[in-house]
């Protein structure tokens, strides 16, 4: 579903990302784990089309991103590490305004359930988003990916700030997308958490993929070992 | 067009009180707008009927001493309606019944002209309407200065931050993730603010101005003309919002440069434009047009017999019968010959103020602000383009009372009740039609259209865009 192909990338000279080879199927779940500047959040963004690749290719769904960038907008969705909405709307206006965007046109019951499903409280859901919690927004940001009805999501750092409760209802949640064939690709500081949810991780340093670990074949620790022997330099 | 980003931003203008505030405003400047052109047709319309019934009562009062005359009875005050130079008019200037729209060059036209024997091009407008130059030089505060300088910067107000605002909030990374297409999004967003502002400010005037001048029904193709002027007039600076906010800058610089440019292209060129017609061309004073004048005709009174000598040399033909003095000739001899005194400094100032017309006609694409206001006044009929129409009509009509007049002056003829009924009449009605500036329309949308494609190409580049954020 996503395809990365020696996809490289590099700002004023100073390489970012350099040739990562990716493959990302759908219904899987791929954590990118990483220091800060290793490249995890470039990667996600030469998937959406915000940055165009030095080199190499993004594809989602066999389509190159930057060669056909609607197409590729419309099978995937993002969930920032920061939800950010429109205050003056509610959260059921937000997700409408979106899915509009994103051509569809769901109705009023139809966006409720989505909210429901991403676990936005009942009463919540008509209230004005500027006074949402971080957690609430990131429930509304869930919503409006699954409303896209996307054939993949990109996060980056989607649980960072959450309290433990909540980041334990997002990877249920990111565990039914899952299943449904959505593939997942999540960039993210919680080893815990990509353990827990991901079928695969893969660890990046100084913009290269260093190492890529099957989540059922090694334990919590073990992959913190491995993580910090390749944090070592 | 996206309908649900258009819909989107309306709502959001409401709730967030920017578009409440912003429509009331261009309310309430539309409405002292409105106000003021209403009053000023009103006035203008009241002086073209007392002129015209000054003129009627005049030839009304000359009917009647001679119909006293010829009945035996004594006439009503000065008795002079058997002289030849008793036909003399006073043609009121007419007023358009869409100056509600545009005051324009109305207020510098003069209200009336006469016309006679002892009237010419060169004095007859001398007698204009006396009013504060301050508001010849900056204009009053009609419903084209609302448009011409409020609505672009309320239009700014609502659309400076199209972009930036999304990128500052953290909507853009949601909004640029959807298959939409940056540019149509901010296209659809302009739209909202285009439908909300400019819409209201391009009909509001025309249908006010249908319901409250009588005669403005028959001017449809001028009231089109400045509804579209005025939609392409908004087109315009949404052009140039968007194109600065695809330049990825803060909220605050994109204020700055758009405040800059309405500043450049609103004020400061056609300023400049002016200043610099004035330097190349500057306008012989009026006051040394009048002075010169007076002492032409102070010193050639002084010598009325020697001119009037010189005139029957000249004109043999007019040579009273018998020798006898004909008084009027001898003071048209005169007024001749003040004329010819006066008349270059007349030409000048005409040529000087033609070069600088032509050359305003030239260099007004250089800011869509002076293609608008040259667009409304000559839409409203308001222009001196109109002036020009009528002071050919005048002049026109000048050759056909002097005509009329001076061989009777010449045979020293009494004029009698079949002289006036048959003296000229000026044709009644309207002013000369002028063609209206429909090329402006171009004017203003070639230049929206390079703004538009320009923000086309910018929108192109996401990474550029994104990474200013």
């Amino acid at each position: 579903m996503l395809e990365a192909i020696r996809l490289s990338k590099s700002y004023n000279g100073v390489p970012a990302l350099t040739e990562l080879n990716l493959k990302v199927d759908a219904g899987e779940i791929f954590c990118l784990l990483g220091a800060n500047g290793a490249g995890k959040t470039t990667t996600i963004n030469l998937f959406l089309g915000f940055l165009k690749p030095s080199d190499g290719s993004a594809l989602v769904g066999g389509k190159d991103v930057q060669a056909d960038p609607l197409a590729a907008r419309r099978q995937v969705a993002y969930i920032p590490e920061q939800v950010m909405l429109y205050p003056s709307f509610s959260g059921l206006e937000n997700l409408q305004y979106f899915s509009a965007l994103g051509g569809h046109d769901y109705s009023p019951a139809q966006l409720r359930t989505f909210l429901f499903e991403a676990g936005l409280p009942e009463e919540a859901i008509s209230r004005r988003v500027g006074g949402y919690s971080k957690g609430m927004r990131q429930k509304v940001g869930i919503a409006i990916a699954l409303a896209k009805q996307a054939r993949a999501i990109l996060m980056d750092e989607p649980t960072s700030g959450l309290d433990p409760k909540a980041s334990n209802e997002f990877s249920r949640l990111l565990e039914q997308v899952s299943k449904k064939g959505v593939c997942v690709l999540m960039a993210t500081h919680d080893l815990f958490r990509a353990k827990e949810v991901g079928h695969r991780v893969g660890i990046m340093k100084h913009g290269r993929l260093v190492a890529t670990l099957g989540t059922a074949e090694i334990s919590h620790l073990d992959l913190e070992r491995t993580y910090l022997d390749h944090m070592r330099d | 067009m996206l309908r649900p980003v258009v819909l989107h931003e309306l709502q959001q203008l409401m709730r967030d009180r920017v578009g409440v505030v912003v429509l009331l405003l261009l309310g309430l400047a539309l409405a002292g707008g409105l106000t003021t052109g209403l009053t000023m047709q009103r006035k203008q319309q009241a002086i073209h009927a007392g002129v015209q019934a000054e003129n009627a009562r005049h030839f009304q009062e000359m009917r009647a001493q001679l119909e006293a005359v010829a009945a035996g009875r004594k006439p009503k005050g000065f008795f002079f309606a058997n002289r030849p130079t008793a036909v003399r008019y006073t043609i009121a200037r007419p007023v358009s019944p869409l100056t509600v729209l545009s005051l324009g060059d109305s207020e510098l036209m003069p209200a009336s002209a006469e016309v006679g024997l002892f009237s010419s091009s060169t004095t007859r407008f001398q007698n204009a309407s006396i009013d504060n130059p301050q508001n010849q030089h900056i204009g009053r505060f009609d419903t084209a200065f609302v448009l011409i300088y409020i609505l672009p910067l309320l239009l700014l107000a609502l659309t400076y931050n199209l972009l930036s605002v999304e990128r500052e909030r953290g909507t853009l990374p949601l909004l640029l993730n959807q298959p939409a297409g940056l540019l149509r999004i901010l296209l659809s967003k302009s739209l909202a603010s285009f439908l909300l502002l400019v819409v209201p400010a391009a009909v509001v005037p025309p249908a006010v101005t249908l319901l409250a001048s009588p005669g403005a029904a028959g001017h449809f193709a001028n009231l089109a003309l400045f509804v579209l002027l005025t939609l392409s007039y908004g087109v315009f600076w949404i052009g140039a919002a968007l194109l600065v906010n695809l330049l990825g800058l803060r909220s605050a610089t994109n204020a700055l440069l758009l405040g800059s440019l309405w500043l450049t292209m609103v004020l400061l060129l056609p300023a400049t434009l002016q200043a610099a017609l004035d330097a190349f061309y500057p306008l012989p004073s009026r006051i040394e047009l009048i002075s010169q004048a007076r002492v032409a005709e102070v010193e050639n009174s002084q010598k009325r017999k020697e001119i009037a000598d010189r005139f029957y040399q000249d004109h043999p033909e007019l040579v009273p019968a018998g020798g006898k003095e004909n008084r009027t000739l001898d003071f048209y001899a005169t007024f001749l010959e003040t004329e010819k005194a006066v008349h270059p400094v007349h030409a000048h100032f005409e040529q000087q103020l033609s070069a600088q017309q032509a050359w305003v006609r030239r260099l007004q694409f250089l800011s869509p602000a002076v293609i608008f206001r040259e667009g409304l006044a000559a839409a409203a009929g308001t222009h001196s383009a109109n002036l020009a129409g009528f002071r050919q009509q005048i002049d026109a009509f000048q050759t056909q009372v002097r005509d009329f007049v001076l061989p009777r002056v010449v045979q020293a003829r009494e004029l009698t009740l079949a002289d006036y009924a048959v003296a000229p009449v000026f044709p009644s009605g309207s002013a000369r039609a002028v063609s209206l500036p429909w090329s402006g329309l171009i004017g203003l949308l070639f230049p929206s259209a390079i703004l538009i494609a320009l923000a086309s190409r910018r929108a192109a580049s996401i990474e550029s865009i994104f990474l200013k954020g």
